[in-house]
């Protein structure tokens, strides 16, 4: 296995287990809301810190140990080719396209909120705070790191 | 759909020219070694500039390295 691939593992890692910790702690903050309870913006923001925080902590750490395992530091200064060059293009557009579908669902249910404040038929009842919105937009992120360091990971892996 | 429909002799190539490893070539071409195995793999179509780099490398025509096999001319050879 190439130090690019190693590192990809590395990065995969870190995303889905920065996005397992937000996930889980901001779906706790907001399926723990009443209807009548105050928006919890100290909550949420310190989520927000608490989860870059971690992402900084996971990455320093894991590539640390990556670096100190692969004994050989030559490795560590591999040039790309164009294979590499070809697999990074197809695994951002991955994480574009993931990205794009995202956002066009906030961007929906954004719409869909505004629009249908008087609506009988169609209505969300989700109280989309620009911090909600925010909230989501770093999912969006966080999910589309994710899709392209694995998209990534699947084209090393087959090989072509 | 698996690997690609450029074939290559640069396994028998390496052989002739002093068992010459992957690791070797691959840095002589400045590609990494896993590249390297994708192509003689038939896995990776390699660059025109990098076929030519390969093929250069062992002072051999373009023609004699790497092939393209269709169905029908992989029928009729």
């Amino acid at each position: 296995m190439s130090w690019r691939e190693k590192n990809l593992w590395c990065e995969t890692l870190i995303s889905a287990l920065v996005s397992v910790y937000f996930f889980y702690h901001s779906f706790a903050i907001l399926l723990s809301l009443d209807a009548d309870s105050a928006f919890p913006v100290r909550d949420l923001t310190r989520l927000i810190i608490s989860t870059v925080i971690l992402s900084i902590i996971l990455s320093t750490v894991l590539f640390t140990l990556l670096r100190m395992l692969s004994g050989d530091h030559s490795a560590t200064v591999e040039p790309s080719d164009e294979r590499d060059r070809l697999f990074e293009l197809r695994s951002n557009q991955v994480g574009y396209w993931t990205l794009c579908v995202i956002t066009a669902f906030v961007i929906g249910a954004i719409v869909i909120n505004t629009t249908s404040a008087d609506s009988d038929t169609l209505q969300l009842n989700i109280p989309m705070s620009p911090l909600l919105i925010a909230q989501a937009l770093i999912a969006a992120l966080t999910l589309a790191s994710l899709a392209k360091a694995a998209s990534a990971l699947f084209y090393y892996r087959r090989g072509y | 759909m698996s690997g690609t429909l450029v074939k290559n002799n640069i396994r028998r190539l390496r052989l002739l020219n002093d068992e010459m490893t992957q690791a070797e070539l691959a840095r002589r071409i400045g590609v990494t070694r896993q590249t390297l195995n994708a192509i003689e793999a038939a896995k990776y179509s390699p660059s025109l500039e990098l076929a030519f780099k390969i093929a250069h490398e062992f002072d051999q025509p373009l023609d004699d390295v790497f092939s393209y096999a269709t169905e029908n001319h992989s029928k009729e050879s």
